[in-house]
Formats: structure tokens, sequence, C-alpha cells
């Protein structure tokens, strides 16, 4: 996925990754990675949490807007 | 392409862990295969700014989670390819029949999808996003493609630019890209 984000925004089109599985996504350095505490299979929140669902989706465009440079990354604590 | 210069580098490594990595896939490990994987490193690092708000801009979305729609497409290979064969890309419409969809990625357990979609492709969340306004519109069509692929010469030969192409013809100015 990381290099799928590295495509889309060497051809102009910023792009932005949720990870919960930082050593597979990072070595490939995404231009843009929200790092969350998440599960696989959920990498956006758990079945019916549609707040979680929905937080991990405004942080994502949240990243897109703010990253001023590549390797911007927005992690949970 | 940066990445597409630094291919012929990485191809010898590649093929000496596909040799190294056979014995522990045969043996069902690959935890072990990919301990020893060497992780392909880009020239430079893109980067592209937003050139408007999000709430002005049309996102697209791209998901590794391997889906496929029943009697539209033919099903992923469950299983990683190591060879050149350039990968498909599943084309899964925002309003999809949902009794249509299947998973046939078999690297994440799926029981959390089945019980609500939106965990790892977020149909309901990305509407309510663009009808609330909060973004600015969102691609009707999703892009599906099937996450372990080791082999990243066909994804950096024949996916990343079918990607990019289809996203240009569908005027996506910004992509969220959803893993599972």
């Amino acid at each position: 996925m990381s290099l799928i984000s590295r495509g889309l925004e060497e051809a102009g089109i910023p792009s932005v990754i949720v990870s919960v599985m930082e050593p597979l996504s990072s070595p490939s350095r995404p231009p843009r990675q929200l790092i969350r505490k998440l599960n696989i299979g959920a990498t956006l929140g758990r079945p019916g949490d549609a707040d979680t669902q929905r937080e991990t989706l405004r942080r994502m465009v949240a990243l897109l807007s703010s990253a001023d440079a590549p390797g911007a990354v927005d992690r949970d604590a | 392409m940066g990445d597409r210069a630094a291919l012929e580098g990485w191809k010898p490594k590649f093929t000496e862990w596909v040799e190294a990595a056979q014995p522990f896939m045969a043996e069902g490990k690959p935890k072990k295969a990919f301990a020893i994987y060497p992780w392909f490193s880009g020239e430079g690092d893109p980067f592209s700014r937003l050139a408007k708000p999000a709430s002005e801009t049309r996102f697209g979305l791209v998901t590794t989670g391997g889906y496929s729609i029943e009697g539209e497409h033919e099903p992923f290979s469950p299983f990683p390819s190591f060879d050149d064969t350039p990968p498909r890309i599943h084309t899964v419409p925002m309003d999809v029949d949902r009794s249509k969809l299947r998973i046939d990625h078999a690297g994440y357990d799926h029981r959390f999808a089945e019980e609500d979609i939106n965990c790892n492709l977020p149909l309901d969340r990305l509407g309510e996003m663009e009808a609330a306004g909060e973004i600015g519109s969102i691609a009707p069509e999703t892009q599906v493609v099937m996450g372990l692929q080791p082999n990243v010469v066909p994804l950096i030969e024949s996916l990343i630019p079918e990607l990019v192409a289809r996203f240009k013809s569908d005027s996506v100015e910004a992509a969220l890209l959803v893993p599972s």
C-alpha cells in the first residue's frame, strides 16, 4: 500500500494511508501515514463503532490537508 | 517514476529471497519468510500537496482488502503471487449490493468486515462525510486490489499506472488508502 501511495503522489495525486501494522507500512516510506492502534481486519474501527471509523477517516483527511513534507505521520498516543 | 528506477537493483534481491523463503512457505511459516524479506526502497520521496480544502476535494478510495462481487468478478487468488503477472483491480461501486460482496483475501480475519463492511471498506462513512460536506465528493467507484504482493515489479510497472489512470479519468484529486 505504501508503494501505491508513492505512485499516486508521483502522478500528482496526494494520498494518505491508515496503518495498523507500522513494521509493514513504514519501510517503503509512504508520504502520509495515520498510525492507529486498531485491529487487522478492522483498520478503521470495529463493527458498529461508527464513531471510531469516522474519527479514523477524519484524521486521514486532516493529515492530507496539514502535511507539508513527505513522511508526515499522525500517530495514536 | 522514482520507484521504477530502483526496480532493477531490487530484482536480484527478490529472486534470492524467493529461493530462501520457499522452504518456509512450504512449511506454512510465512512469518519466517517475511522476516528476511528485502523491503523495496524507492528513490526519493514523492509528495503532492492538496490544492484546495477537503470540503471541495474529490476523493478516491483504494483498499487492499481483496473484495470481489459475486457474478461479476473472478475471485482473487487468496495467496501471495510471486510471478510477474499484472495484478487485477476490481471496481466496487459505493452503492454495491452488499449481499454479493465476497472477501478473497486469506491474510486477515474476515469476521469484522462480515459484521460491518465499514470496518475496512467505509461505504457508509464516506457517504455520510460527503453528505455532511466534510469532503467535496467521493468517486463512485472504489478500487480494490489484493494485499500480500511480495513481488513489487508488476505493482510498479502495471498496477500503479492503471490506478493512476482510473483516478485521473474519475477526476479524483486525493486518495484514501485503507489496508485490511
